[in-house]
């Protein structure tokens, strides 16, 4: 009997040691860059790297800002814009659309949702160069139009985590409100909406972290500096430090003030988060 | 109401079928048109025919980006769907401190793609990163992670490894909705836990191996931003990925018609792997309540 304990217990300690070992691994990544924002630039260039510099130097989270010669307020600026706006379209677009589809029977119903769903394993860049074609015609390059309008228009993967959350709701709620006299329109937005309060909040983070993360589609699409978002403008800094025009100090710096915002939704948010990812994918 | 439903679901749908048409029919559309000509954005496009996609199979170039996708996705993806599916197991289970290492395993995949790429290509430098310096205190030989031909692969995979949280909580989901009383019988009938896993857990999870498997392969498919950010498709064109040919040919050379003809054929490779993947799972995919 105690032995069975003992075995138990030793299982549990291995387990834990385990666990910690692989969390220093997946530490380790940001380790390196919070010490690499925290030193001076010649600690950066020093062989063998040590992991942390001899004294912080909180001054580089200061100096990004206005020793760098670049616009890193307005790339913020317009990465906040440009996210908002992606976060907002699709949540009022896709919540819109799976009402439709949750909710009601008719002819091209089946065609039109294997339609969008398919569009799921499309990718961008099998559309790019079309789409920047008719974009630039449309005069949408070098624009935050070309990044913030097909979101008011649907997104696959969304809606259909909107309409798995809304077959879930019970029909009696929109039957109740008909009975009331009240229109489709006005059970969605008054009765549907308030419920979908979870499922609004993991679309919201889930668009949240890909649209500020993006770079692809606003790398191809905005041009001029004063227009980058923080993505193209981290890779430009980036670019200029592997060139020796930058410092590798101020590179780390910006790198972890871009990441904290992705992070901050998420820990404001995980429960939902999680439940979120996994609505789809389980229940199929 | 069922009469005027109709009515109903189009008010509803609409934004969503305009949204496909426009943004995705037309383009897919277009680009079928692009690729039969020869186009630099800047004079009228000239009809050539198949003339792309004969230059294409003749592009030595093309043929290394699609083998150097294969490969990742032959290597990477069961490596990452393993992976995955362990840590899930390790985590699957009522201990102190367990949220914690799984909130940290899972934070790496919500980094914007080019931080990540720099947080990387920091920790992999050769004279500047940790990792060589763990190597060297341990008596090993530093690699050259990035710039040898031979190894850049190799390093993506490790570093998408990194990444794995993405398919670990849609297993970890998918375990903690399997009920108990299958173990418990499994128990009374004095199953071992090796058993438990390969009869009980492993059938009733492959819904969300069948997923996992779609979302990974698109993620390898749309390998970019490394490339893009680290290694410029380099050394030698080893890291050079569909999407990053595709992108290189269509905006630094302005071949816009032959970058089109090789979006068409990702779009067939994508279609292709996407039904191959849903009609093989009819014969693995165990959904309870028995409908297969």
């Amino acid at each position: 009997m105690n032995s069975k304990i003992l075995k138990k217990e030793t299982g549990k300690i291995l387990l834990y040691l385990f666990l910690i070992l692989l969390a220093i691994v997946y530490v380790m990544p940001f380790a390196q860059i919070i010490g690499n924002s925290l030193k001076t630039y010649w600690e950066t260039q020093e062989i063998p790297p040590k992991l942390l510099p001899k004294i912080p130097q909180w001054k580089n989270y200061i100096d990004i800002w206005n020793k760098m010669d670049i616009p890193l307020v307005r790339w913020i600026l317009n990465t906040v814009f440009t996210t908002s706006m992606i976060v907002i379209g699709i949540i009022v677009s896709c919540s819109f659309i799976a009402y439709g589809f949750a909710r009601f029977n008719g002819k091209g119903k089946n065609f039109w949702f294997s339609a969008i769903m398919c569009t799921m394993f499309i990718p961008i860049y099998a559309k790019i160069i079309p789409t920047y074609v008719i974009y630039g015609k449309l005069g949408f390059v070098d624009n935050f139009l070309a990044l913030i309008v097909e979101p008011f228009f649907g997104s696959a993967i969304y809606m259909f985590l909107f309409r798995q959350f809304i077959l879930t709701i019970p029909r009696d709620y929109d039957e109740a409100a008909l009975i009331d006299g009240a229109g489709y329109l006005r059970i969605f937005t008054q009765v549907i909406v308030p419920m979908l309060k979870p499922a609004i909040a993991a679309v919201a983070i889930l668009a949240f972290v890909a649209a500020w993360g993006d770079y692809f589609t606003p790398m191809i699409f905005l041009r001029t500096p004063a227009k980058f978002t923080i993505s193209i403008g981290l890779a430009f800094i980036n670019s200029t430090v592997v060139s020796g025009r930058s410092n590798a100090h101020w590179l780390a710096a910006v790198t972890v003030i871009t990441s904290i915002p992705s992070l901050i939704i998420f820990f404001s948010a995980q429960k939902y988060f999680i439940g979120g990812l996994t609505v789809g994918a389980v229940k199929g | 109401m069922e009469k005027k439903s109709t009515k109903y679901l189009y008010m509803f749908i609409w934004p969503g079928i305009l949204g496909f048409l426009v943004f995705q029919l037309a383009p897919i559309i277009y680009a079928f048109v692009l690729s039969l000509y020869k186009f630099n954005g800047f004079t009228p496009p000239q009809y050539i025919g198949l003339e792309n996609y004969i230059n294409m199979f003749k592009d030595k170039g093309y043929w290394q980006a699609l083998g150097n996708t294969l490969y990742m996705l032959v290597f990477q993806l069961p490596l990452n769907l393993v992976v995955a599916l362990l840590m899930a197991v390790l985590l699957n289970r009522k201990l102190k401190g367990i949220g914690l290492f799984r909130t940290i395993y899972y934070i790496p995949t919500l980094l914007p793609q080019v931080a990540a790429s720099i947080i990387i290509m920091t920790l992999l430098s050769n004279n500047y990163g940790l990792l060589n310096r763990a190597l060297v205190l341990m008596g090993l030989k530093p690699v050259d992670w990035l710039f040898d031909p031979k190894v850049v692969k190799f390093s993506l995979i490790l570093v998408g490894l990194w990444s794995v949280g993405r398919g670990m909580v849609i297993y970890l989901a998918n375990l903690q909705g399997i009920s108990p009383e299958y173990y418990e019988a499994a128990d009374i009938d004095g199953a071992r836990s090796i058993q438990k896993f390969f009869r009980i857990t492993l059938p009733l999870i492959t819904p969300s191996i069948l997923y996992n498997m779609i979302i990974e392969a698109t993620f390898i498919f749309q390998l970019f931003t490394p490339s893009h950010i680290i290694t410029k498709g380099g050394p030698e064109g080893a890291s050079t990925f569909y999407v990053y040919k595709l992108y290189t040919d269509g905006f630094r050379h302005s071949k816009l018609g032959y970058a089109s003809a090789q979006a068409v054929i990702l779009f067939f490779i994508m279609i292709f792997f996407t039904l191959l993947s849903m009609k093989s799972s009819q014969s693995w995919v165990y959904y309870e309540g028995g409908t297969r």
